[in-house]
């Protein structure tokens, strides 16, 4: 039973069949050009578009099934949080949201995180937030819950590369727990640095899996797809 | 049922600190003291002009925040993707549209609850100052059904609201969409009943077309502020099947918004 099962994923005519498997403890990186269907994937794993093809499975089960839910952490690519609350007063929404289901270690791992990120800001309106504050805060509500699958849409865009560094240390040492990772980027060196393997995406086809090996190595296989693909715009 | 909680949590941390919460607030006082400046023009039955006048603008306001304030938080829900962060934790999309309308319901409630005693007691003061030729008894006690029958009717329309949410993603539309219904709504009784008291000169179709409306549509139709002052009498029965007709249409339009939010994509 693996932690992300995809096969033969269909979306309309953007995604147009992905077959993949994520083992436990795996971190997997999902790269692709602009539009080739990184996020549209995401969403059809986190349940919020339904396939026209094929299914996901997550843990054996079917990913819109509420049982689940609790092992998933997510983080959407923009995130937009209530600006009017305090980051504390959304973590306390979320840990009423998972009632009892969540152990009672959540503060203790929110205060974990908080160090990890560098946030000392919760108490403050996240309207305050800036764009690199708001994605760090926003990782560590995903985090809270202690999750086993880990689901990142560009975690490291809009970040500043000090904030980039924290992130990264967090995904090893999440590695080093046990986690599963999957990730979208278009940074090849975050591939290098933290992934096992790679997903390479264009046209709505997951052309290629390799193991992620050195960027130099990564970014020929992926500009070969390129070109064979005829795609002329590029992240 | 701890995410209902969690969702009424969400609705006082996050809608009450909005500023246009505290704009409608103001406006709400302003309006207050303008319905005391029109009762002066009145040259007889003061009270009635106040509490018309005072009353008028209390729905007015309710039903402002009823359809604006569920209106904005579903509309920026799904407009800024917070949703996506929402449906990601262990709620169902059902869940997530039951909430967030007992969350609203909630906030509806305490509203109701203080902008009518506000009006109350402003009204009363007011009263004290009339004389007693032009002056009415207010019935202190039947502000209780009164605020029972508004509130139903700002849920009401709240339901309204969410269950064209769940399938229209304009905010305008919805906003549109809504203010039909409950205009509409709010007319059909009045027109039910005139079509039965001259029932002899509509023809069938028409009154057929009148009852099947009366029947589909929600009565939006609040109690008048009659009762205040003793000017209307208090149809119980009437009332309190009004009250099930409104509950039980807002409990349907609730779970099919949540079976239709379930199946569109976000």
């Amino acid at each position: 039973m693996h932690p992300l099962e995809i096969k033969g994923l269909k979306y309309k005519d953007i995604i147009k069949g992905i077959d993949l498997e994520v083992t436990k403890g795996e971190v997997f990186g999902f790269i692709g050009p602009n539009g080739a269907g990184k996020t549209t994937t995401i969403k059809l794993i986190m349940g919020f578009l339904k396939p026209s093809g094929g299914y996901i499975k997550i843990f054996g089960k079917d990913n819109r099934d509420k049982s689940i839910k609790l092992k998933i952490g997510y983080m959407p690519e923009k995130p937009f949080l209530y600006e009017n609350m305090s980051g504390r007063d959304f973590l306390k929404f979320n840990f009423m949201l998972f009632g009892d289901s969540v152990d009672g270690n959540y503060w203790e791992r929110v205060k974990e995180l908080s160090e990890h990120l560098e946030i000392n800001y919760l108490d403050k309106r996240i309207g305050t937030y800036s764009k690199g504050m708001l994605q760090r805060f926003t990782l560590l509500q995903s985090l809270a819950h202690d999750p086993d699958l880990i689901i990142l849409d560009e975690p490291m865009s809009g970040l500043d590369p000090i904030g980039r560094k924290l992130v990264r240390e967090l995904i090893l040492s999440l590695k080093e727990k046990g986690k599963t990772l999957f990730f979208s980027t278009h940074i090849l060196p975050d591939i290098e640095a933290l992934c096992d393997r790679a997903g390479i995406i264009i046209k709505g086809e997951l052309v290629h899996t390799l193991n992620a090996s050195s960027s130099s190595e990564i970014e020929k296989i992926f500009m070969e797809y390129i070109d064979r693909m005829g795609v002329k715009e590029i992240y | 049922m701890g995410y209902l909680r969690a969702f009424i949590y969400l609705v006082f941390k996050e809608s009450i600190r909005r500023k246009t919460f505290y704009g409608t607030l103001l406006l709400f006082i302003i309006t207050l003291l303008i319905s005391r400046i029109l009762m002066s023009f009145a040259l007889q039955d003061l009270t009635k002009s106040l509490i018309d006048f005072s009353f008028a603008f209390l729905k007015f306001f309710i039903m402002f925040i009823a359809l604006f304030v569920t209106a904005d938080i579903m509309a920026d829900d799904l407009r800024k993707r917070t949703v996506y962060i929402l449906l990601s934790k262990n709620i169902t999309r059902e869940e997530y549209i039951y909430g967030r309308f007992t969350g609203i319901l909630v906030l509806l409630l305490i509203a109701t609850i203080v902008l009518s005693l506000i009006t109350l007691l402003f009204s009363y003061i007011n009263n004290l100052t009339i004389q007693p030729a032009y002056k009415k008894e207010i019935v202190l006690i039947n502000i209780i059904p009164f605020m029972l029958s508004l509130w139903t009717k700002s849920f009401l329309l709240s339901s309204v609201v969410i269950f064209f949410f769940s399938f229209i993603d304009s905010y305008i539309l919805i906003i549109f969409s809504s203010l039909i219904v409950y205009m509409a709504g709010s007319s059909i009784e009045n027109i039910y009943y005139f079509v039965e008291l001259y029932s002899d000169k509509f023809t069938a179709l028409t009154r057929y077309t009148v009852t099947l409306m009366f029947y589909l549509l929600p009565n939006m139709s609040s109690l008048s502020s009659d009762i205040l002052i003793n000017l209307a009498e208090l149809n119980m029965s009437k009332f309190l099947l009004d009250t099930l007709k409104s509950v039980s249409y807002s409990a349907l339009l609730i779970l099919t918004a949540g079976y239709i939010f379930k199946r569109r994509d976000l």
